[in-house]
C-alpha cells in the first residue's frame, strides 16, 4: 500500500509481528496482524485474556510492553508511522493524535489533583482557546458537559475520589477527548461497571462519536458491547486475526469456529440455559485444515429441585454500618432461603449489600438484627469464632477473584488438603476433590502461579467442596473469566448442586449469567429487597421497576440497539432513605406514598413477590413502558 | 494416614523452599554486586568462626618486649601499645561484632515481624496501639537510647543485644506491618477466617509466607546498620570491654598511635567497612532478586 493511501486511513496495520525473547526463542505476542480502519470508524477488537488484544490497542498509541519489541510489519496511525516517531514527534503525536481511555479510570486519575488540573494537562499548548486559564477552565466545563457528568463547574474542583466509578469513566472519557484526537482507543472502558451505568457511558460514547466524528477503536471481551458499538470488529486468538469485517456480517455469519464458539458460549437473557463452552481442539484442528465434530454444541438447561429441605433460613436480617444511631440501616429486614441442590442468585448493583449478606452469613461481620437458620435445625452464631466446628465445616465460599482466593505460596495439595485435616474429613483426599472439579491429581503439585485463570477458580471451588458444606456463598465467581470458561464453571457449578446436593447462594450483578444457571432469584436494591421469585418469574412479564431497569439496560448480541431506550442519567444514591421505598428516587412510576411508607409484599403467585405501591397491572411489561412514557 | 499426609506435605513444602532458593541464589550470581556482598559477608563469618585456627598468635596476651612493632616478622601487621598482635586481634575482632550483630538484629527482627503480624491481624485499636507506642520510641535517636540502656544495665553483650532490640523492633515492626497488610485483605486470608482458623495459622501458614521477602531484606539490611551500631558504642567505651578484640575498641585504643603503627586502626577499619559495604551490596542483591522473583510469579 502506497503512502498516499494510508494517508486516508485512520489506521493501517500491514503484517504485524510482536514478540519478545524467552531465553534465545522468539514467542509472537502478534502475529500478522492487518487492520484498517477510515476515519469515523469503529473497530472492536474481540477475544479472549491472552489474546493480544491490549497488546494491539497499546499498539496504535505506539507504546509496548518493556522487552517487547516490532518484529516484523509497518503501523501507520493517522498518516503517520508511529514506530519511526521519536522525542518530541512521538510526543506529539500522542497528544494530538490518538487518546487512550483505559479500563479503570479511577486508578488513572491521578488521586491528588484537582479534576480542571487533570484536564488542563491535556490541552494542548499551542491551542489559543486554552491559553488564559479562564478560557482552560470554560474549555473544562465544555467538555465535562460533553460526556454529561452532572454539574459540571462544581466538578472541576473536586477530587478524582469524590466521583462514583462511573463518573469517573466519563472524566477519563473527558480527557482523552480534550485534545480533539482523531483516534479514540478505549481498553475495556465498561467492564468494571454495573449495567446500568455502563449503558449510560455507551450511549455518552455513541453519542459523542456521532457529533464529533472520530475513528474509535474498542477492546472488549463483551460482544453485546462490540454489536452495539462498532461498524467492524476483528477477532483475535493467539495473537491472530482470525476474522475481521463488518461487525454485522461477523457476528451474524461467522465463518470462523472459534468466532462461532465464542458467539455460542455468550449467554442471554432471553435463553434459559447454559451455553456450550468453546473447543479449543476443534478450533485447533481448524487451523491445521483438518475437521473435528464439535464435542458439546447444545445448551444445557437446568431444572430446579424440588421438595428438597431447607440449608439456609435468614429471617430478618439488619446490618448497620453507620456507628451513631441515625442514618438507615445498609441492609433491612432480609429473608432468604436456600434448599439443598438449589442455586439462588442473589442481585443487585454494585453496592447493593450482596457482599455484606454473605459476609453475614459466613459469620465475618455482625448483625444488628435477624435469625439465621442452618439446615433448619442450628441458629448460626454471629461470629466464625463462637461457631461450632460443624457448622463452619458446613459453610464454604468461592470468591470472585480466582487471582487472591489462593495463597500463591501455597501448593494445589496444601490448599485443599487443609479443610480435610482441620475438619478430620476421613474417606476423601486431595486427588479425590480435584476430581470433583475435573482436574487431573498431578495438579496438586503446582503453585497457583502455575495455572490458568479457570483452573484456579476451579481450585478454589475444590477447596470449598472438599470440606464437604451443605451451602456454598459463591461471590460473582465467574465474572472475572473469559466467556468460555465461564460457561463450564457454570456447569460445574450445577453438577455439584445435583450430585452432592449442595445448595448455592450465588452473588452476581450479571442478568444473563442468573438466567443461565439460577433457580431462583433475589433482587436486592440498596440492602433492601425489592423482588423474588423463580428465575422465570424474574425474567417474566411482571416486574419491579427496579428489576425492569437492570433487564433493559442489558446489552445484548442481536438486540435492535437503535430502537433501545437511551438509558437515563442517574446514578445510586449514597445510601438507603430512612422512610419509603429504597428506589423512590430513581423510580418511573413514583407515587407520594413512595417516599414515606415503606412499601408492602404484593404476591404475584406462590413463589412470586415484589414490594412495590404501584398496583400489578402498572408492573407489567407492555403497561410499565406507556406508564413510562407518561412520566 | 494423618502422619503419611503430613510428610508428604512436608516435603512438598521442602523441595518448594528448595527450588524458590535455588531461584533466587541463580538471580543473586547474575549480579555481580551482589555475589561480592555476599562474598564479602561469608568471608567475614568464616574469618571470625576459624580465628582460633588461622589467627598466628594469642589476641590478648601482652608482651612488653615487643611493643609498637612494625609489621614483618612474628607479626604481620605488627603490634600495639602493650605488644599484642593486630593480626591476631583483627581476625578475632569480627567475633564479638557478629555475633552481638547478628542474634540482636534477629532478635530484633523475629520480635518485629511477629508484632507487625499481630497488629496486621487484629487491626482497630490493637494497631493503634502498636504503632503509637513503636512510633514514640523510633522518636528517640537510636544511638542515645543505646547509650542511656547501656549505662542502667551495664555493658554486657546481652545488654546490647537488649538495646538493639529495643531500638530496632520499631522500625522492623513498621515495614513488616506495611507489608503483612497488603496481605490480610486477600481472599485467602477470608477464607480461613471462615474456615475457623486461629491467629497462629493464619499468620505462620498463609500471612509470613507471603512477606518472607520483606523480612530477609529487612535483616540484612538493619544487620548493616546494627554493626556500625555496636561497633560505635565499643568505639565510644560502651560496647566490648578491653582485653576483648573488636574493631570499634582497637580503633578507639589506637587512634592516637596513628602515626606510629598505621595498621593497628586501619586494619580494623577496613574490615569493618568491608563487612558494611558487603552486608549492603548483599541486601541490594537479596531485594532485587526476591523483587524479580515476585515479578515472575505475577507474569506466570
Amino acid at each position: 500500500m502506497t503512502a498516499t493511501q494510508s494517508e486516508h486511513l485512520a489506521i493501517d496495520i500491514q503484517n504485524l509481528d510482536v514478540a519478545y525473547m524467552a531465553g534465545t526463542r522468539q514467542v509472537n505476542v502478534l502475529q500478522g496482524v492487518n487492520l484498517a480502519l477510515r476515519p469515523g470508524e469503529v473497530l472492536g477488537l474481540v477475544g479472549e485474556s491472552g489474546s493480544g488484544k491490549s497488546t494491539l490497542a497499546g499498539i496504535l498509541l505506539a507504546s509496548l510492553r518493556t522487552s517487547s519489541f516490532i518484529a516484523r510489519g509497518t503501523v501507520h496511525v493517522a498518516g503517520a508511522d508511529v514506530f519511526k516517531l521519536k522525542g518530541k514527534g512521538l510526543r506529539d503525536f500522542r497528544a494530538s493524535q490518538v487518546a487512550l481511555v483505559p479500563q479503570n479510570a479511577g486508578a488513572a486519575l491521578t488521586p491528588t489533583m484537582r479534576i480542571a488540573d487533570q484536564l488542563a494537562e491535556a490541552f494542548r499548548s499551542d491551542d489559543a482557546s486554552t491559553a488564559t486559564r479562564a478560557a482552560r477552565r470554560s474549555r473544562a466545563i465544555e467538555l465535562l458537559r460533553l460526556v454529561r457528568l452532572p454539574n459540571p463547574a462544581a466538578a472541576l474542583d473536586k477530587y478524582p475520589h469524590q466521583f462514583s466509578g462511573g463518573q469517573q469513566q466519563r472524566i477519563g472519557i473527558a480527557m482523552a477527548l480534550a485534545a480533539r484526537p482523531a483516534i479514540l482507543v478505549l481498553d475495556e472502558p465498561t467492564t468494571g461497571l454495573d449495567v446500568v451505568t455502563q449503558a449510560a457511558i455507551l450511549d455518552t460514547l455513541s453519542r459523542l462519536h456521532a457529533e464529533l466524528g472520530m475513528a474509535m477503536v474498542l477492546v472488549s471481551h463483551d460482544l453485546g458491547v462490540i454489536d452495539k458499538m462498532c461498524t467492524h470488529v476483528a477477532v483475535l486468538r493467539q495473537g491472530k486475526v482470525v476474522e475481521s469485517g463488518p461487525t454485522k456480517d461477523v457476528l451474524a455469519h461467522p465463518s470462523h469456529p472459534y468466532t462461532r464458539g465464542l458467539l455460542a458460549s455468550v449467554p442471554r437473557i432471553n435463553a434459559p440455559g447454559i451455553p456450550p463452552s468453546l473447543d479449543d481442539a476443534v478450533i485447533d484442528a481448524y487451523e491445521r485444515g483438518e475437521t473435528l465434530p464439535a464435542a458439546e454444541s447444545a445448551v444445557y438447561e437446568r431444572t430446579a429441585p424440588v421438595g428438597t429441605p431447607p440449608v439456609l433460613t435468614v429471617r430478618g436480617l439488619t446490618v448497620d454500618y453507620n456507628r451513631k444511631p441515625h442514618g438507615a440501616p445498609t441492609v433491612l429486614d432480609v429473608d432468604l432461603d436456600v434448599h439443598a441442590g438449589e442455586i439462588v442468585a442473589l442481585v443487585g448493583e454494585s453496592g447493593s449489600g450482596k457482599s455484606t449478606i454473605a459476609n453475614v452469613i459466613a459469620g465475618l461481620q455482625g448483625t444488628k438484627a435477624g435469625v439465621l437458620t442452618l439446615d433448619g435445625e442450628t441458629e448460626l452464631a454471629a461470629t466464625v469464632p463462637r461457631r461450632a466446628k460443624a457448622v463452619r465445616r458446613a459453610i464454604q465460599i468461592i470468591f470472585q477473584n480466582a487471582d487472591t482466593s489462593l495463597n500463591p505460596r501455597q501448593t494445589v495439595r496444601d490448599a485443599v488438603n487443609r479443610p480435610l485435616r482441620l475438619f478430620g474429613i476421613r474417606g476423601s483426599s486431595v486427588e479425590a476433590a480435584l476430581a470433583d472439579v475435573d482436574l487431573p491429581g498431578s495438579f496438586a503439585q503446582r503453585l497457583p502461579g502455575q495455572l490458568s485463570g479457570g483452573q484456579r477458580q476451579r481450585v478454589g471451588i475444590a477447596r470449598a467442596v472438599a470440606a464437604g458444606p451443605s451451602l456454598v456463598l459463591a461471590d460473582e465467581i465467574v465474572s472475572a473469566l473469559d466467556v468460555s470458561v465461564q460457561s463450564s464453571i457454570l456447569r460445574l457449578m450445577d453438577r455439584l448442586a445435583r450430585e452432592k446436593d449442595l445448595g448455592f447462594l450465588f452473588i452476581t450483578h450479571d442478568l444473563a449469567v442468573v438466567r443461565a444457571i439460577a433457580d431462583r432469584v433475589v433482587v436486592l436494591y440498596l440492602g433492601r429487597i425489592v423482588e423474588e421469585g423463580t428465575v422465570d418469574e424474574i425474567f417474566g412479564s411482571i416486574s419491579h421497576p427496579y428489576t425492569r431497569l437492570l433487564l433493559d439496560a442489558v446489552i445484548e448480541l442481536g438486540d435492535d440497539h437503535a430502537s433501545a431506550p437511551a438509558p437515563g442519567q442517574d446514578e445510586v444514591p449514597d445510601g438507603p432513605p430512612e422512610q419509603g421505598c429504597p428506589f423512590a428516587s430513581r423510580c418511573p412510576l413514583v407515587m407520594d406514598v413512595c417516599r414515606t411508607v415503606r412499601p408492602p409484599v404484593v404476591p404475584v403467585s406462590a413463589t412470586h413477590s415484589i414490594r412495590c405501591h404501584a398496583p400489578l397491572n402498572n408492573l407489567r411489561l407492555d403497561l410499565a413502558e406507556s406508564a413510562t412514557g407518561l412520566v | 494416614m494423618t502422619s503419611a499426609t503430613i510428610s508428604t506435605e512436608t516435603v512438598q513444602g521442602t523441595t518448594g523452599m528448595i527450588r524458590s532458593l535455588i531461584r533466587v541464589m541463580r538471580s543473586i550470581l547474575r549480579s555481580k554486586s551482589a555475589t561480592l556482598g555476599f562474598v564479602l559477608v561469608i568471608l567475614h563469618v568464616l574469618l571470625a568462626v576459624l580465628a582460633p585456627l588461622i589467627a598466628p598468635g594469642n589476641p590478648v596476651k601482652n608482651n612488653p618486649a615487643a611493643v609498637l612493632q612494625l609489621p614483618g616478622g612474628p607479626f604481620p601487621l605488627g603490634t600495639d601499645t602493650l605488644g599484642r598482635d593486630i593480626l591476631s586481634r583483627t581476625l578475632y575482632g569480627g567475633q564479638y561484632a557478629l555475633a552481638v550483630s547478628f542474634t540482636a538484629t534477629a532478635l530484633a527482627v523475629l520480635l518485629g515481624t511477629i508484632i507487625a503480624g499481630l497488629a496486621a491481624y487484629y487491626g482497630g485499636w490493637v494497631d493503634q496501639l502498636i504503632t503509637r507506642v513503636l512510633d514514640s520510641i523510633l522518636a528517640v535517636p537510636a544511638i542515645l537510647a543505646m547509650l542511656v540502656v547501656v549505662t542502667v544495665f551495664g555493658s554486657g553483650p546481652w545488654v546490647i543485644v537488649l538495646a538493639v532490640v529495643i531500638v530496632y523492633t520499631g522500625g522492623v515492626t513498621r515495614v513488616v506491618r506495611a507489608a503483612a497488610m497488603d496481605v490480610m485483605p486477600k481472599d485467602f486470608i477470608t477464607a480461613a477466617r471462615a474456615r475457623g482458623e486461629g491467629v497462629v495459622y493464619i499468620l505462620s501458614r498463609e500471612v509470613f509466607p507471603n512477606i518472607l521477602d520483606v523480612v530477609l531484606v529487612e535483616f540484612a539490611m538493619r544487620a548493616s546498620w546494627v554493626v556500625l551500631l555496636v561497633s560505635s558504642l565499643s568505639f565510644l567505651g560502651f560496647g566490648a570491654n578491653p582485653p576483648t578484640p573488636d574493631w570499634g575498641l582497637m580503633v578507639a585504643e589506637n587512634r592516637s598511635l596513628m602515626a606510629v603503627v598505621p595498621l593497628a586502626t586501619l586494619a580494623p577499619i577496613v574490615f569493618l567497612a568491608t563487612l558494611i559495604v558487603g552486608l549492603n551490596l548483599a541486601a541490594d542483591g537479596l531485594a532485587k532478586s526476591l523483587g524479580i522473583d515476585r515479578m515472575k510469579e505475577i507474569l506466570g
